[in-house]
Order: C-alpha cells, then structure tokens, then sequence
C-alpha cells in the first residue's frame, strides 16, 4: 500500500512526464480514431452537465414542450424561488460549518498522532498504526446503525454539531495512513538537532513538524472536505431535522418536493454542483492529487 | 517509528484520536457485531439468538437478489469503469494537443457528490423531460422512450450506469499517474524491437500497472458492495425490490422494521464480503504487484 500511495502523490504534475516527452506513436488516421474516442468521452461526460445548467434556466413547462440545449431566454425564477422559499440555501451553510468543525477535529486529533507515531521510538507505535488504519477495510455502511443507536442513547442526536464527531473519526484511518507517510519522510536528525537545543515536545511538535508537514495536512485536508462535503447516508441518518439537513441530503429531499417541478430541480442540482466545480478548476492540481490519494480507502 | 525516546507527555498526543475512534468506531463496530447474533428491536433487551441470523440471510429472497446485483454491479464496473478509464488513460498517455483539457474534463463528475450526481440522473433519466428519451424521440425511436428508473426491466441497468459514469474518471486518474510512473526505457525498448500501438499497450503498459489496476478493481467491487446513495436516492430499492441492493435492505431492515438483530448481520455480512473480496483479489493479483 505504501509503494502505492507514492507513486500516486509524489507526481504533482500530470502534463509532464519523460514518457510523455518521448514517445510519440500515432499514425494520422490512428489520431484521428484517438480524438474520436476523446471527444466521444468528454461529450458524455459533460453532456449531462450543460444540459442540466440550460434547463435551470427554464420553466418547467417550456422543459416539458420543447428541447433544446441553451434556453432562448434566461429565466431566473428558478433561482429567484430557490433562494426566497426553499432551505437549498440554508442546507448550503449546513454544510459549510458542518464540514468546516469535521475538518477542524480532524486537524486537532490527527496532526498530534501523526506527529506522535513518527517521531518517538516505543513499543507500541507500530500496532497503535496498524489499529486506527485497519478501519480502510469497513465500510461506513456497516458501522452507521450502530453509530444511530450510540447517538439516540449519548442524547447527541438532534444536534447540529455532534455529526461532526463521526465525520473526523470516518477519516482518520486514511488521514494517519497518508499523514504519517508524509512525517516519516522528515529526517529524524532534524529531532535530535532540535532536542538537543533544548525543545520541548511541544516545540518540536509546532514549530519543527508542523511547518514541515504543511503538504501532507493540506492533502488529507482536501480529502476528508471532498468525501465530508459530498457524504449522504451519514448526515441522512445522524442530522433527522430538516434545519439541520446539509446539502446532501436536502438535494435528496428536492426529488420527493418538487418532483414535477423540473426547472426548479435542476437549478438545486447547478447551485450544488457549480461551487465543487469552480473550485476544482481553480485548485485542480491539489484537488486531483488529494482526492486520488484517498485510493487506499477499499 | 521514530528516534527519539519516548516521554510521558506523547501520550497526551495520541489520547484525543484514541478517544474519538474507540467511541465512534471501535464501539458501535463492536456492537454491530455482537446485535448481529441477537433479536432487537431498539426497545427492550437484546435476545441472545445465535447463528440465527446468518441463517436467515440464506433464505431471504431480497437479500441474495441484492447479492446477485451488487455481484452484476461489481463486474459491470470493472469492465466499464476499469475498462474505460483503462482505454482513455493509454490514449492520454503520450504527448498529445488538447490532453489538459480532457484530463480536466474527465474528472469533473469526480468532486460532485453522489446525491447530486443520483439527482440530476433522476430528471435524465425522466420519462417525459429527461435527455435520454428526448434524444430516442429525437432519432425517431420514440417507441424505446420509458420511464427508466420505474420501469422494472430497466430501473437496475439505469441505477448501475450512473455510478459507472460518475467515477470513470476517478479510475482515469489513477492508472494515468500510474502510467507517467512507467520508465519511458521500457517503451524505448519496445518500440526498438518493433512494438507499436496496441502490443505497447498489452505488453509494457498493462503489466507495468499492475498495482494500480488492482487498487482500481478492488475499489469498483468494494464500491458496488457498499453502494447505497445512488439507489436510495434513485429508487429506494424499487420498484418493487428490483434495485434492492444489501445497503438499502438494511436500511429497510432496521430503520422500516426495526428489525436491529438482523439489519446488523446484514451489515456484517456486507463487511465480511467486502474484505474476503478484497483478500481474494489482492491474491489473484498478487504475483505481478508485490
């Protein structure tokens, strides 16, 4: 698994590649079979897409009579309603501040075990790893009931920040997994230097390892937003109230209350959809390589 | 494992993950395990029943339905999603005009979530304002328009396309990073002895993958094993119990029924499943990896 994760994060860059320099093997109609097959993919792939955005911009009736691509007139009101008589919008905050304290408890539990894993020599540290990664192999379905039952009975059910204790904890084993792959590639003299200065663990902890591992932190940190930010059964089961809902789950809810109202449903999914996809295209690089290095969780 | 001694206070380090996995892990993973062999109802006390559970789980008609789906599901995405990605990583290999762009395009569906993606689906695949039929009565086979996801011959194949279409691209990425870590020597070489196109592809790029194609495999079984978004939103397992899957069975089991005792050992055979799956393929892979 190690070797794995490195091949897949040690390449920052997809466009440059010795392989990519040299070889050179296409014949012209053999390219023109290779855009082919291309384009077909990328059309499906965004197809759906363009096609969603251009019926946000319709009413349902003029979807229901006519096809077409772009809308001959941009219409708003979906959106207008979207934003005046729907919790759409509030289940978008939901999801930010929910996501933000997942992310925050992830960062204050993970960085010091990391930290703790690699750096110091004791007895136990291989197996203390070995415990919080071998969760990789279940899958959250199969713990969540129980998660319910243990939520009904510690009364944290019907809060709106108590989720955030099973968000941090559905990442730590493939934060620690990732996180200490990256601390263990900080030299261990650089302990001993700052120890035998006199540092404190506490020092070396946050003014050595910390500002070393900012790489790895911000890896597993655009990790556990993608799969917290676009996670459904968790919040469906643990968030039961509909101003709790994030926007997951009140997407979900969009289908059974405006199910024939088509416009109005394609604008919720483009409202959901667009900051994901602006966002990738800004930080498509860390995106990429964050989400890719999450391959180890089976 | 680190260098220096070990103190006191890196316990303090170590104590608040403890704390958090052991209560929100560790303890309702237990208790998965130890209800699976009990009847309960969420009220009143557990029953002790044995193997009671597992037993049922043979003679219970929608669960081995779900189990033969999520099997279909399984192989589907590995011939499609591997398959695919697999083609489109090997073409995007090499120097070629446009390759940001598609690298872009086809992984956009990647960072979108999987209620969103079930969503939008839902209205493509509506019978009377979706593209899919739009596009039929556009061509003049009006006649094959239907209402897909509630139509029982189809609603299974409509539910599985979309996992498939919404992380090819997820695939995609991982074999073409795996491929830009081939040494270009070997293609070089190859190439030397008269090896072009596909023989490229079958002899130096595929066995030089190998880890990566197995991470992918493991990850489409897994992902059919575990899949419950996409149905629930879709479908909710209807109609009927045509997309029943083990997830949402579950799910109906002890949230529907209240039936704890039994919706465990579904979520304990859908864990042991997954992780006999997972042994299983890393053994038959396992010569050309390690």
């Amino acid at each position: 698994m190690q070797v794995r994760i490195k091949a897949l994060m040690g390449r920052p860059s997809l466009n440059e590649s010795p392989a990519a320099r040299r070889v050179r093997e296409h014949s012209p109609v053999s390219l023109v079979l290779v855009y082919g097959v291309l384009c077909l993919h990328a059309v499906l792939t965004l197809f759906p897409l363009i096609w969603v955005i251009g019926n946000s911009f319709r009413s349902s009736n003029s979807i229901l009579t006519s096809i077409s691509l772009l809308p001959r007139h941009l219409d708003f009101s979906n959106y207008e309603r979207l934003f005046t008589s729907t919790n759409i919008p509030l289940s978008f905050w939901n999801s930010v501040s929910i996501t933000a304290v997942s992310l925050g408890l992830l960062l204050v539990v993970v960085v010091p075990l990391s930290f703790a894993l690699t750096r110091f020599k004791f007895k136990f540290a291989e197996y203390i790893l070995l415990f919080f990664t071998v969760a990789v192999l279940v899958p959250n379905v199969s713990v969540l009931p129980m998660t319910y039952v243990l939520f009904t009975k510690l009364g944290l059910m019907g809060t709106k920040y108590g989720i955030a204790l099973v968000y941090a904890t559905e990442q730590i084993p493939v934060s620690i997994f990732i996180l200490t792959g990256f601390m263990r590639a900080i030299p261990a003299e650089i302990d001993e230097a700052a120890t035998v200065d006199g540092a404190s663990v506490w020092a070396l902890f946050s003014r050595v390892i910390l500002p070393l591992s900012r790489n790895g932190i911000a890896t597993i940190m655009i990790l556990a937003f993608v799969s917290i930010w676009n996670d459904y059964m968790t919040a469906l089961l643990l968030l039961p109230d509909a101003q709790n809902r994030t926007l997951s789950v009140a997407l979900a809810f969009a289908k059974t209350e405006y199910s024939v109202d088509y416009g109005m449903m394609a604008a919720s999914i483009v409202f959901a959809v667009a900051p994901m996809v602006v966002g990738y295209l800004l930080l498509k690089k860390q995106l990429t390589t964050g989400i890719t290095a999450g391959a180890v969780k089976g | 494992m680190g260098s220096l001694k070990f103190r006191w206070e890196v316990v303090l380090y170590i104590i608040p993950a403890l704390l958090l996995y052991g209560i929100f892990f560790v303890l309702p993973f237990a208790q998965t395990i130890f209800f699976s062999f009990t009847s309960w109802n969420f009220f009143g006390h557990p029953a002790f029943v044995g193997l009671a559970n597992y037993a049922r789980l043979f003679t219970d008609g929608v669960y081995m339905a779900g189990l033969y789906r999520i099997g279909l599901w399984a192989v589907l995405a590995i011939v499609f999603k591997v398959g695919i990605a697999l083609v489109l990583a090997s073409l995007l290999r090499g120097k070629l005009r446009g390759r940001g762009f598609f690298e872009t395009a086809f992984f956009i569906p990647v960072v979108i979530s999987s209620a969103a993606i079930s969503l939008l689906f839902t209205l493509l695949y509506d019978k009377d304002a979706g593209l899919i039929n739009e596009v039929l009565r556009g061509v003049g086979l009006g006649k094959l328009a239907t209402s897909w996801l509630s139509n029982s011959h189809t609603a299974l194949f409509a539910v599985i396309a979309v996992p498939i279409w919404h992380t090819i691209g997820y695939f995609f990425v991982i074999l073409l990073a795996a491929m830009h870590g081939v040494s270009p020597d070997l293609y070089d070489a190859a190439k030397i002895d008269g090896a072009r196109g596909f023989r490229l592809f079958r002899s130096i790029t595929v066995p030089s993958i190998m880890p990566a194609l197995q991470v992918c495999i493991v990850l489409a079984i897994s992902g059919a094993l575990k899949s419950f978004d996409y149905v629930f939103v879709m479908t909710r397992g209807g109609p009927g119990t045509a997309t029943q899957v083990p997830a949402t069975w579950m799910y109906q089991t002890i949230f529907g029924s209240l039936e704890f005792g039994y919706g465990t050992a579904i979520a304990t055979s859908i864990f042991l499943i997954g992780l006999c799956a997972t042994l299983a393929t890393r053994k038959v892979m396992a010569p050309s990896s390690y």
